[in-house]
């Protein structure tokens, strides 16, 4: 346990006035324009293509392409940032990963770099390399058309085309993982190369056939992890070249020093603090040459870097406002890329950032208290630096942490308006344990990106593995097969007209048969991809900085960590548990409808129906709002499929495990739904992540109380709980604000993030985004700067139910702009 | 007395207390404030809401409305049952002790890190003295804070044998300080409540918080305050808050044994 | 020097029948005149067929050995098939300046099968062109 030594936990001494250095490379970092990095692309192409022996396995193929890669990688120093290695060659990079979904740009080479949204530049050399060279070799190549052409043009896929009932991620990535890079900090890379060096020797020296398989891994872990050696080197040379001739002074000191640190890590040991931080920066940047940029999140670094900082502040070597400014440098370095996306793409996932999340706070391995002076430094970098990444996660043990930890984290929210997240101890802990994670791991559990569940180091959770949509599933229900958007196609079994149903329990029947059929084919597709991802793209860089695959001489694709699993997270819980609680009450219970009239309301939009349409916004039970009905079917439903999908082992023996959170996917699907009985009109936003409907709920305590009563244990993957409160002002407000996660906890709520803003500056915010540059908002699960979302997004935060702190009650919705709501 | 009934529950309420509280809103008031905040706190009988900005006028409330045209509403409840939109909502409704305080008790997480707990208001929930007694004693039993906001026009004896043993704060109301001026504005003299406040303040282990809504015109005058602010510092009762005032905006009207009558009192 | 003021006329006009032949048509014409343009299927190999949604069209491209040739018939193992409404929606989807998935997907406009990578790779030929014929290029 951390003994607090900081007099002032705040450190309000620090902040941009008197760190200009962070101040500038802050303005840096916000005013940079995304610039598409093909480096990477074109010397994985180039060593695949030209280069790779074709006798060799795969897995040695891609860590010498990935070793050719970083070897060839070009060292630049873009800004004054004290940390040495850029993700890309570009200050702020959207780097290619043919192998997944890069070629979905190529329509657009010629105009991304000056399309409306979000644009992406791209000069007309990179962009004729990536037509003429780059993209052609993938054509066949990728993850999904391998998966195609090996398992042919399934139901699955044929599904997955069609974009309104799941989406298989593993086309695109797998990497949302918690690397553990201790060691290579603690021993370094050498140290790591020499074990995989005996190691192979070991196996060598038996002789035997079976151990092909772990011999080729232990020489890719090798080749790969040099790679990097050889790129910090490259580094190391260029800083001190920069240094020769650098006439700003301190400057020129900071370029030496960082030559000096690129001499010693990640190669050697990390002997101090600012080693030990820049040997981890390059780690990142090192498994983002194999795996592709999305949710790669370093962990719990107020433990990681815990003793470097205390032995350097204890031997008088670093000040907390040094390391307050390393780590606001980490912190904007993680900001130095961003993902490759087409303006196909923007509808429904734009304005994400790449979600490294950090994770701080909670109980260490022995149950203890860990929140220690670091803890602090990073809630202050989070605070001064309100960028989009890294997503910073609070963890939060009611009997552990202190109170003065927990309010410190509400200020840092209150003063960012967004972050923190907040996540329950011993909702987290006991979840993970009922998934077989030992206790000790569980405890030094980490969020994964959004809002995902990992056991640092330990576990492989590939936890945005499937997206799926619940309403496609109730619509097949009550359309036989069918869905609105997809016309006349039978694509469900045939589960009947509802209006020959006599109880609710035969819909309930109709609907757990089309949502296991959908998960049937996510799941099976799932599998597919990640038997092509076991022949395509090993992680051998990857897998060297996680317990487990050392050991077993095993790829963490092929099953090498300590533990397994695979997550399939759900868009569209609200407005699916409403919809069935409507379908309960209506037809079943106050017979107010029969389906036949429910069903003709649907597919009219509720056009002459304005009566029932009334009665089912406002009379019928509503998730969020205590009521028995909906809280029943909401467990039942979270039930439902935490046993479906722990039913289903992966390919790399894992369970799978549900989620609620949902990115901007709630507001895309929603844009191609139908009506549904919950009184939400045709083409709404649907709720995001776990939380209620919009303006559904409008009691605060009454929706705490509900959310936090689901039990977590069956959702493994993790929610998305997103509040809105208009402001958070003065002391009695903060306590209130505590209080208020503190009662949600207490009933059982495992996370809760805030957007502090009121609808007016949200509204405002979209009519003139001119005036709101850095306006930082929580999706479901990361950050975003407002002005990036696209308009079904924004118009989602909009209606996002806005609590009075003061009284509880939500605040009322600006009548004028009433037509944004979901069901208005 | 009729039988109490509570017409809001409200939860994680700031302004009733300390911390994050639950206040049960009782219906029935002794006084008739010219301001009320609460007019559908005034009557102790149940009455209908009407929500005009929900009604969709579809007409569904006179279809089931068993009342002849010259005949007054008896809140049967069959509108507020059929009105699909939930523009009409009863308004009063009686829950055994029970009952109450299971709803009460619900809430308990946001009470316990918050310092908060239950606040007894109303309308004037003196008016049940024996009922919010037996809540506030179950409370009491479950660890829960309670507070009692009162306009202090009681019957002292009861209130002190059977109310007060079970309340650890009391949210007193002081208008106005002229007890001509108090009969004119709420339509009682002040000197009940004051003769009550000057034996409350005697018991011990009791805290009390004293509180008067700002007026325009009315509480707010610097003669008011100043006398307010004499006498309370007199009888050694510091905790004084000014509420501010806000302008009352109906959002329904009230429709019950009596006829309808329009809500718009503010002066 | 290749005319090609016939497709500037038609990207710079509202009309849309007939969008398909003349887009295929002035590729293949593109492809012979034009150097520069023909390196885009240089060694490359690609089995297109485009239907309308009522069968009255089918359309074949079949890229090999640099030429381009377009037929009226089905063939066999297309890399993919794309079948579409009418030749607005297909027009909108591979050069529409801001790309409406969404829109596309509800009103069904444009339906595909088989490997996207060889969509992708043709939608940039075709905006080529059309930035090629609008002189934006």
């Amino acid at each position: 346990m951390a003994t607090i030594t900081l007099p002032d936990i705040e450190l309000s001494d620090c902040n941009l006035d008197t760190m200009p250095m962070l101040a500038k490379l802050r303005t840096q970092v916000m005013g940079s324009r995304a610039e598409v990095c093909v480096e990477r692309a074109r010397h994985i192409t180039t060593y695949l293509r030209d280069l790779a022996d074709p006798n060799e396995p795969q897995i040695l193929r891609y860590a010498k392409a990935v070793r050719c890669f970083l070897s060839n990688k070009a060292p630049r120093f873009f800004d004054g940032n004290l940390l040495a290695g850029t993700t890309t060659s570009k200050r702020f990079g959207a780097p290619v990963y043919p192998e997944l979904t890069g070629l979905t740009i190529w329509p657009e080479l010629d105009t991304m770099s000056t399309r409306e949204k979000n644009p992406q530049k791209l000069t007309p050399e990179e962009a004729e390399e990536l037509n003429l060279r780059i993209f052609p070799y993938w054509m066949d190549r990728s993850v999904l058309e391998v998966t195609r052409h090996r398992f042919g043009n399934t139901e699955a896929m044929d599904l997955m085309a069609r974009i309104v009932f799941f989406i298989g991620s593993k086309a695109g990535t797998i990497s949302h993982t918690v690397p553990w890079y201790r060691v290579a900090m603690e021993q370094g890379l050498d140290w790591i190369i020499a074990q995989a060096a005996a190691k192979e020797h070991v196996l060598r020296a038996q002789n035997r056939s079976e151990n092909a398989d772990a011999i080729a891994f232990y020489q890719a872990v090798q080749e790969a992890l040099t790679g990097l050696i050889t790129y910090a080197a490259n580094l190391g040379r260029f800083a001190a070249l920069l240094a020769a001739s650098e006439s700003d002074e301190d400057r020129k000191k900071q370029l030496q020093i960082m030559a000096d640190v690129c001499g010693q890590v990640p190669a050697g040991a990390a002997r101090n603090f600012r080693e030990a931080i820049n040997a981890l920066w390059l780690l990142q940047v090192g498994i983002h040459a194999e795996s592709i940029n999305m949710a790669m999140s370093p962990g719990r670094l107020d433990q990681v870097l815990y003793p470097w900082y205390r032995r350097d502040i204890d031997g008088g070597n670093l000040t907390v406002k040094e390391a307050l400014e390393l780590v606001g440098c980490l912190w904007l370095k993680l900001n130095d890329n961003t993902n490759l996306v087409p303006e196909t793409a923007e509808e429904l996932f734009g304005g994400s950032g790449t979600v490294p999340a950090v994770t701080l706070g909670g109980i260490d391995c022995d149950g203890e208290d860990a929140v220690n002076d670091l803890t602090y430094v990073m809630l202050r970098a989070t605070e001064l630096l309100k960028t989009r990444d890294p997503s910073v996660n609070a963890r939060y043990h009611r009997g552990k942490n202190r109170r003065e930890y927990v309010r410190r984290v509400a200020e840092v929210v209150a003063n960012t308006k967004a972050v923190p997240a907040f996540y329950n101890d011993l909702v987290a802990i006991r979840t993970l344990e009922n998934q077989g994670v030992a206790t000790e791991h569980a405890r030094d559990y980490a969020i994964i990106g959004c809002v995902e569940l990992a056991a640092s180091g330990r576990s492989y959770d590939a936890s945005s593995s499937i997206i799926l949509n619940l309403v496609s599933a109730l619509e097949l229900a009550l359309f036989g097969g069918k869905r609105p958007v997809t016309g006349d196609d039978q694509i469900g079994p045939a589960t009947g007209d509802p209006s020959t149903f006599t109880a609710f329990e035969d819909f309930w029947r109709a609907f757990e048969t089309q949502l296991a059929w959908v998960i049937g084919r996510a799941i099976e597709l799932n599998e597919q991809m990640g038997h092509v991802h076991q022949d395509v793209m090993p992680t051998p860089f990857l897998s060297s900085l996680f317990q487990g695959p050392m050991d077993k001489g095993k790829d963490l694709i092929f099953g090498g960590a300590l533990y397994n699993s695979s997550g399939a997270t759900h868009v569209g819980f609200a407005d699916t548990v409403d919809s069935l609680n409507a379908i309960e009450q209506a037809i079943f219970v106050d017979r107010t409808c029969t389906f036949g009239e429910l069903l003709d309301a649907l597919k009219t939009d509720f056009q002459n129906a304005e009566k029932l349409h009334a009665y089912l916004v406002f009379k019928t039970p509503k998730f969020g709002t205590d009521h028995p009905a909906a809280a029943r079917n909401a467990q039942r439903l979270v039930d439902f499929l935490y046993a479906t999908y722990q039913s289903h082992t992966n390919y790399r023996g894992g369970k799978y495990r549900p989620a609620f959170w949902t990115m901007t996917n709630h507001a895309g699907q929603g844009k191609l739904a139908g009506a549904l009985p919950n009184g939400r009109k045709a083409h709404r936003v649907f709720a995001s992540g776990i939380t209620p409907a919009s303006q559904a709920a409008g009691d605060l305590a009454a929706c705490l109380h509900s959310v936090g009563s689901l039990d977590y244990r069956h959702i493994p993957g993790g929610v998305a709980f997103n509040l809105k409160y208009p402001a958070l002002e003065g002391d009695e407000d903060l306590d209130r604000f505590v209080g208020a996660i503190d009662g949600y906890f207490q009933a059982g709520g495992l996370h809760i993030q805030f957007n502090l803003m009121s609808y007016e500056t949200l509204i405002d915010a979209k009519a003139r985004p001119e005036a709101y540059p850095d306006l930082l908002v929580r999706v479901s699960g990361y950050s975003a700067y407002f002005r990036d979302l696209n308009e079904a997004m924004k118009d989602e935060i909009i209606t996002r139910t806005a609590y009075s702190l003061r009284e509880g009650q939500a605040v009322a919705f600006p009548v004028d702009h009433r037509d944004l709501l979901p069901f208005d | 007395m009729s039988r109490p009934l509570v017409f809001r529950i409200r939860r994680f309420s700031l302004d009733d207390g300390p911390g994050i509280r639950t206040v049960a809103f009782f219906k029935g008031c002794p006084l008739e404030c010219a301001w009320c905040h609460n007019p559908e706190g005034k009557a102790p009988e149940a009455q209908l809401l009407i929500q005009d900005s929900r009604c969709i006028q579809c007409g569904e409330c006179e279809r089931v409305c068993p009342r002849e045209a010259s005949q007054p509403c008896s809140v049967c409840g069959r509108c507020f049952e059929a009105c699909p939109p939930g523009a009409r909502s009863l308004c009063g409704v009686h829950h055994p002790v029970q009952e109450l305080v299971q709803i009460l008790l619900k809430d308990r997480m946001f009470f316990g890190s918050s310092n908060g707990g239950v606040t007894f208001s109303g309308g004037e929930p003196t008016l049940h003295m024996e009922y919010v007694a037996d809540v506030a004693k179950c409370l009491q039993e479950s660890g829960v804070h309670v507070a009692l906001e009162t306009c202090g026009h009681f019957s002292w004896e009861a209130f002190r044998t059977r109310l007060l043993p079970f309340v650890d704060l009391v949210l007193y109301d002081l208008k106005l300080l002229n007890s001509a001026e108090h009969l004119q504005y709420t339509g009682v003299g002040n000197e009940i409540i004051l003769e009550n406040l000057l034996r409350l303040r005697r018991e011990k282990g009791l805290r009390i918080t004293m509180r008067t809504p700002l007026i325009p015109g009315i509480t707010d005058t610097p003669a008011n305050l100043s006398n307010l602010r004499h006498f309370l510092h007199q009888a050694g009762l510091n905790d004084h808050r000014l509420l501010p005032f806000n302008p009352y905006l109906p959002a329904f009207q009230i429709q019950g044994a009596e006829p309808c009558r329009s809500t718009s009192t503010m002066p | 020097m290749l005319d090609i003021r016939p497709l500037t006329e038609f990207f710079e006009s509202e009309m849309t029948e007939g969008f398909l032949e003349l887009l295929l048509k002035m590729m293949r014409l593109t492809f012979q005149f034009d150097e520069k343009f023909r390196r885009n299927i240089e060694g490359f190999k690609g089995r297109y067929l485009f239907r309308s949604r009522d069968g009255q069209l089918t359309v074949s491209t079949v890229f090999a050995n640099g030429e381009m040739e377009v037929g009226e018939d089905l063939i066999d193992a297309p890399n993919i098939t794309i079948t579409f409404k009418d030749d607005k929606a297909l027009m909108g989807f591979l050069l529409a300046p801001r790309p409406d998935i969404l829109g596309a997907v509800l009103r069904q406009d444009v339906v595909l099968k088989g490997n996207l990578n060889y969509l992708y790779k043709f939608a940039y030929m075709a905006k080529r062109l059309q930035l090629m014929a609008t002189c934006q290029a």
